[in-house]
């Protein structure tokens, strides 16, 4: 089980790290949802705030990028601190992800954005304490993230997971 | 064909009994109507046709050796060819299947792993008779025959047998043998392959455990003649290579008096009046051996171990390939030697066992069995750092793991391209009292390992030969002297320095041919949970 679990108001640091975006007090109100004080004013609820963040870095991405990334930043809100509490749901919740990595680049397809290096955090601590053998199961999942990581800003306080052996099961796939 | 019961009889009190009874007699009488009408219908179909294939068929008389037929010649299934086209010979092997319609009958003979189509048909001139057809059809499977049969070129090859090319057209048919009308198990269902590509394929396959309680019928599927055959060759290489290179055979005692490797994993048989115990290895005997001149000895025999593991590689009682050699300087002289002779096990494998291996391959997936020209040979830091870059950290003076080997065995294949290689230099801390410390770093010592697709099939280590250094160890190792006194005195009378290393036959096939599981290369196996056939 992980011990650290990163759930969404940590992510929401971790990337107003990420975006050198200041972000204030961020905590969860009385509803359980993230709020968060952005130019002296309160945005409410992890996708809205983490979409404000992007817009203040003022990266251009197509209308489509932008519909995609706010689709996955929603899953990811959804189903995260599930997938962080029960062991079962962590392991279709990354099943799913690596099915949707198979023939993806990145998570909205080519191009790098926020809803990428978000659900790097979330998956970061599933993934940490993985055998090989484990990680085996989720071959497109360790590829994505192993690129990700590698991208400038993204592991500011975390190591980088040791993800060296994720040509293996191509090349030497495991038996019995 | 509508088969009758025996009406059940209840065991149980008088009331019970007197309506269980009246039950018993209304279903006999029903039996009865029912036999008569049969044998009434039955009896105009065999009175009007006369047989006259009579004394070409039939129930062979129990063979008990009172010399008939002493001249008949037999051929072997898998020298049918086209080159016998219109020959007439004599086959004995067993009826796999038969499927009688009518005038004509298909059957398909089988004989070790070749099968052949056998076709018995109705026909005035070659004297097949309808009631030799339905006697064909009626043959139990699995039962021996005797077939007197004209060997014919097919239209079309016959792709459900191995010989495609011809089938045979009987003159003939006798029962040798019968086999029980109901079997335990199917051959067909026993050999169908694992995994199969046609999704329309049946999906019947038979269990593990079904498969060893009635293992006389699970070892005649071909897979499993190929197996164990591949397994005879083995020991038969084993043999050959050690002793062209100087070995000589030995063979030790399994009875002995004190537990060999270690006291836990040890059976005790009662003795006489005392008891003893079955040999864990016969590391001793090796080892007096050489002290007694014998150089190099090589030993094939039972090794019984009382390990509670029910594992996939695990077996209580295996056959044990041993061997250990004197040498005069480096303990890396025995230590190549025995790499070379797996080396040229597995190329002897490969050349001369390829059609068994195929034959394995149909049913169990197979991968061919990589191996390099010299061995691969890895010192145990190297694979720690192997390790370390694959994210698993092991300590300086600990074992690997079992799921530590399987990962190394699989970074090893993706970098060297080879199945097999051998581990040099483990740890002192975790090797048997009994081995020589690594002169240059006391941490570690002069043994290794070899593993076989990342599972480990040989251990081994250069012997301390000095009785001193010996009883120093052993203490070290809190081993209490006064047992293995003889042991120890042995190394007083003189003793050259020596290494060697044993292996599991079992394991060995298992891995090379990369199944899952050693009871599949195991004849009768044994494990904490098996004791019979």
């Amino acid at each position: 089980m992980p011990k650290m679990s990163t759930n969404n108001v940590d992510v929401i640091k971790m990337i107003g790290k990420y975006l050198d975006v200041s972000v204030g007090a961020v905590c969860y109100n009385t509803d359980k949802v993230p709020t968060a004080v952005l130019e002296n004013k309160n945005v409410e609820g992890f996708v809205t705030i983490i979409l404000s963040m992007v817009s203040k870095c003022g990266t251009a991405s197509s209308e489509e990028q932008r519909l995609l990334t706010y689709q996955w930043l929603e899953y990811i809100s959804m189903f995260s601190n599930q997938a962080v509490a029960n062991s079962t749901f962590a392991f279709k919740f990354l099943q799913e992800i690596n099915r949707a990595l198979q023939s993806n680049t990145y998570l909205t397809g080519q191009f790098l954005t926020i809803a990428d290096v978000a659900l790097y955090y979330i998956v970061y601590p599933l993934l940490e304490h993985m055998s090989v053998a484990e990680r085996d199961a989720f071959v497109h999942l360790c590829r994505w993230s192993k690129h990700i990581q590698a991208q400038p800003r993204v592991c500011h306080n975390r190591p980088p997971l040791p993800l060296n052996a994720v040509s293996l099961s191509v090349l030497a796939p495991a038996v019995h | 064909m509508v088969k009758s019961e025996d009406p059940s009889i209840v065991v149980g009190d008088a009331a019970a009994s007197k309506k269980a009874a009246k039950k018993a007699a209304k279903t006999a009488e029903k039996q009865q109507k029912k036999a008569e009408h049969k044998a009434s219908s039955a009896q105009p179909s065999t009175e009007s046709e006369p047989d006259f294939s009579e004394g070409l068929y039939g129930n062979m008389k129990m063979i008990q050796s009172s010399g008939e037929h002493r001249d008949r010649v037999y051929t072997d299934v898998e020298n049918l060819s086209i080159k016998m086209d219109g020959q007439t010979v004599w086959v004995r092997a067993r009826l796999q299947t038969s499927r009688a319609k009518g005038k004509q009958c298909f059957a398909v003979l089988r004989q070790t792993s070749s099968t052949v189509q056998l076709l018995v048909s109705v026909n005035e001139q070659r004297k097949i008779s309808k009631q030799m057809v339905k006697f064909t059809g009626n043959i139990t499977r699995e039962s021996i025959v005797d077939v007197e049969a004209s060997v014919v070129r097919t239209a079309a090859p016959v792709e459900s047998c191995t010989i495609k090319d011809v089938e045979l057209v009987a003159h003939q048919i006798w029962t040798v043998s019968s086999a029980r009308s109901q079997l335990p198990l199917q051959i067909e269902d026993a050999a169908r392959p694992e995994k199969s590509d046609e999704p329309e394929a049946l999906k019947i396959r038979v269990n593990q455990d079904t498969r060893l309680d009635n293992r006389v019928l699970d070892l005649r599927t071909p897979a499993n003649q190929a197996v164990f055959r591949i397994e005879a060759g083995v020991c038969r290489l084993f043999r050959d290579i050690l002793t062209k290179k100087g070995f000589v055979e030995i063979h030790t005692p399994k009875i002995i008096s004190a537990a060999s490797e270690g006291g836990a994993n040890v059976f005790t048989v009662s003795y006489f009046k005392s008891s003893a115990y079955l040999a864990q290895s016969p590391q001793l005997y090796k080892q007096m051996a050489i002290a007694a001149d014998f150089d190099k000895v090589f030993t094939v025999g039972a090794v019984f171990r009382a390990e509670d593991s029910n594992t996939h590689r695990h077996l209580t009682e295996f056959v044990g390939l041993d061997l250990e050699m004197s040498f005069k300087q480096h303990y890396h002289e025995v230590l190549d030697t025995i790499g070379g002779t797996f080396t040229e096990m597995f190329r002897g494998l490969r050349d001369q066992f390829a059609s068994e291996i195929a034959t394995v391959g149909q049913q169990y997936r197979v991968e061919p069995f990589k191996f390099l020209d010299p061995p691969l040979k890895l010192e145990f830091p190297q694979a720690v750092q192997m390790l370390k870059e694959a994210g698993v950290s092991v300590g300086d003076e600990d074992d690997l793991s079992t799921p530590d080997e399987k990962l190394l065995g699989r970074l090893v294949r993706a970098k060297y391209d080879t199945d097999f290689y051998i581990l040099d230099k483990y740890p002192l801390a975790v090797r048997p009292f009994y081995t020589m410390p690594d002169p240059g770093n006391p941490k570690y010592s002069n043994s290794y390992d070899m593993f076989m697709r990342g599972e480990e099939i040989l251990s081994g280590a250069q012997r301390i030969h000095d009785p001193d250094l010996l009883a120093e160890r052993a203490r070290l190792h809190g081993v209490d002297t006064s047992k293995i006194a003889a042991y120890i005195e042995s190394f007083r009378l003189g003793c050259p320095p020596h290494a060697g290393g044993g292996i599991g036959l079992e394991r060995v096939v298992m891995l090379y041919l990369g199944l899952d599981n050693i009871r599949k290369t195991s004849m009768f196996p044994r494990d904490p949970k098996r004791v019979t056939p």
